[in-house]
């Protein structure tokens, strides 16, 4: 069994703190991701792993065997590079066959491991090409399988996507996630793209400036961000600072003295006048079909902006106290939109107000 | 778009290729062709040029034992130092490309520094250092590794010295551009898949660095055969190579013909060369 844990792993580069005390368990045979921003020390992190870099104090650890200060070839940890990094003076075969060579494998043991690495990506066929007579996609692919051919303990994926066209990326993921199963070999996947750390992963670590901020599934982080960073991290939202006005049955938060909002779930240990962060997702403003009447409900105000952007519309509201909320909304064929400068009103779900504690 | 001679000429690239061009043929290529017809006369002592045509002046260099000799000890030299700038060379090329430290530039200028003083004055450096009584036989017979002085002057060896020095900025720096070519993370990808640094040099940054290593070969080989001034002061009167023996025809025997004809013979060596070694190159480059 091949877990991976990562303890309090550290490193700086001059006086940067890259990754600040990072610690990180992945269970046998699941698919982690790694997602921040550009600069968040996901890539440091794995480089870590595989032993490219040596952290300035920390410890990994991939089954029973610790790693931290061996060298990279003497891990068993297959890396699949953003750039692919492909051998261009060797064919595929040469190219998927180096890791079992280092081996010292037979030469018909090389031949049935490398082609079942290459049926596994579906390249069967193309064992004498050269990558440079390969696309994008097929690099891609025999980097997979070049990383995959030595049967190593862990899979370690550093943006591969990222150089693809959007209509294959797509598929790739699908391909990456399904070898990933068959394979059942731990996988950690660094990536920028929500989307993709979303559809793909079992668990989701965040990272913003070298801390981890929350490791969970993707549906505990999407619904429960535990940090704003986390909360305004995915999709497009609306960030607002506010305090908690209600506990109980009616919790609910105070933008402002005017504007206030009832909310399903407050941070644990939340307290009356507590600040908190809340965050409200765009698609979750809804804007009140201004023909009928609402009374009380929802908040009104004025709207300043329409876009249309097909099979959506973005609007700015501005309530009182000037709080603005960006709204998004999908657009129904043949339906007018509102006009800028007329008075509407928008609701919020209170499941949809997510309120997150500030440090 | 106009279509016709113009875009004919912007599309090859002369215009841009022509001021250089011109250059060339008038002040290379026509004064060599001048030369033609003086190597196919005989030399007449106390005449000069006659007015026969000839090819004895190409037969008699190629049937000669004395000017083969020296043309093999010339062809051995080049080859011989651009092995030798290239072993020497390589792993310092590979730390220039590869260093992150600050002090690169600096480092580049110090290797490049060397081809800002005179030539003449390093060639007089190593005499100093290598005679009979320089400071290497002196410190080898005081460090009691030898009784006697070696010659390390004045011979093949004394050659290969000064030559080697001289040309290694040429080699490094072809070999720093060739090495930075080369991905880190195709190194880095050998090195996950288990092969030990040595295993990663000769399977991954050797073969890929072999365009450079071979530019840079004929680069040092092409300099080496046609180098003059250290020749000359290394090797003495005596110890010929083919520039020394051509510039001696010209300058001190005044026989013009032979000395056209031996400067011919070492021009189609290098022209072959450079021709075999370019097609190498493309066969590595287009393998399989």
């Amino acid at each position: 069994m091949s877990t991976l844990e990562i303890a309090h792993l550290t490193k700086s580069f001059g006086q940067v703190l890259a990754v600040d005390s990072f610690s990180l368990r992945v269970e046998h045979g699941t698919f982690v991701s790694l997602l921040g921003p550009s600069g968040c020390g996901k890539s440091t992190i794995l480089r870590m792993v595989a032993g490219l870099l040596e952290p300035d104090s920390g410890l990994i650890r991939v089954g029973d065997r610790e790693v931290t200060w061996l060298p990279p070839n003497k891990r068993k940890i297959g890396l699949v590079f953003q750039s692919y990094a492909l051998f261009p003076h060797m064919s595929v075969f040469e190219n998927v066959a180096f890791g079992l060579r280092r081996q010292r494998l037979d030469e018909a043991a090389i031949g049935t491991r490398v082609g079942e690495a290459l049926e596994m990506v579906r390249l069967s066929g193309y064992e004498r090409r050269l990558p440079k007579e390969l696309s994008g996609g097929q690099q891609q692919r025999v980097a997979l399988a070049r990383a995959i051919a030595p049967q190593p303990s862990l899979l370690l994926l550093d943006e591969p996507l990222s150089n693809l066209d959007a209509k294959l990326r797509d598929l790739m993921r699908f391909e990456l996630r399904r070898l990933q199963q068959e394979l059942a070999i731990t996988t950690v996947f660094v990536t920028h793209d929500q989307e993709e750390a979303l559809t793909m992963s079992d668990q989701i670590c965040v990272l913003s400036e070298g801390r981890l901020h929350q490791f969970g599934t993707p549906r505990e982080i999407y619904d429960h961000p535990a940090t704003p960073f986390v909360a305004e991290f995915f999709g497009r939202s609306n960030g607002f600072e506010g305090r908690i006005a209600a506990l109980g049955d009616h919790a609910s938060v105070s933008l402002s003295d005017a504007v206030a909002l009832k909310t399903a779930h407050l941070p644990e240990g939340a307290k009356i006048g507590d600040a908190v962060h809340v965050t409200i997702r765009q698609e979750s403003v809804t804007l009140l079909d201004p023909g009928a009447s609402h009374g009380d409900e929802g908040i009104g105000g004025t709207l300043e902006l329409v876009s249309f952007a097909g099979a959506t519309a973005q609007f700015l509201v501005r309530v009182a106290g000037g709080i603005e909320f960006n709204a998004e909304t999908r657009v129904s064929r043949g339906h007018a939109l509102p006009d800028a400068g007329s008075a509407v009103r928008i609701s919020v779900a209170p499941a949809d107000v997510i309120v997150t504690a500030v440090k | 778009m106009k279509a016709g001679g113009r875009g004919w000429l912007e599309r090859s690239g002369l215009g841009l290729l022509s001021p250089s061009l011109l250059v060339l043929l008038a002040v290379f290529v026509a004064p060599l062709l001048f030369l033609v017809p003086t190597s196919l006369h005989p030399y007449v002592p106390g005449q000069g040029i006659g007015t026969r045509w000839t090819l004895e002046n190409y037969t008699d260099i190629l049937g000669d034992s004395f000017y083969l000799t020296i043309i093999l000890r010339t062809l051995a030299l080049g080859l011989i130092v651009a092995a030798t700038t290239f072993v020497i060379g390589y792993p310092l090329a590979y730390f220039l490309a590869r260093t992150r430290s600050r002090l690169r530039p600096w480092l580049i200028i110090l290797v490049v520094f060397p081809l800002l003083l005179n030539l003449v004055v390093r060639s007089f450096g190593w005499i100093v250092l290598l005679a009979n009584r320089g400071l290497v036989n002196d410190w080898l017979i005081a460090l009691g590794v030898i009784e006697e002085p070696i010659k390390l002057l004045f011979n093949f060896t004394g050659l290969l010295i000064g030559l080697s020095h001289i040309f290694l900025p040429f080699m490094v720096l072809v070999l720093i551009g060739a090495i930075q070519n080369i991905p880190r993370d195709v190194e880095n990808a050998a090195l996950t898949l288990g092969a030990s640094r040595l295993e990663v040099l000769t399977k991954i940054t050797l073969p890929l660095s072999l365009p450079g290593i071979l530019s840079g070969g004929i680069l040092v080989f092409v300099l080496t055969i046609s180098a003059l001034v250290t020749p000359r002061l290394l090797g003495g009167p005596t110890y010929q190579v083919m520039s020394t023996l051509i510039f001696d025809e010209f300058l001190k025997v005044l026989n013009w013909p032979r000395g056209a004809a031996m400067a011919f013979v070492l021009t189609a060596i290098v022209l072959l060369l450079v021709w075999a070694s370019a097609r190498l190159a493309q066969r590595l480059a287009t393998r399989r």
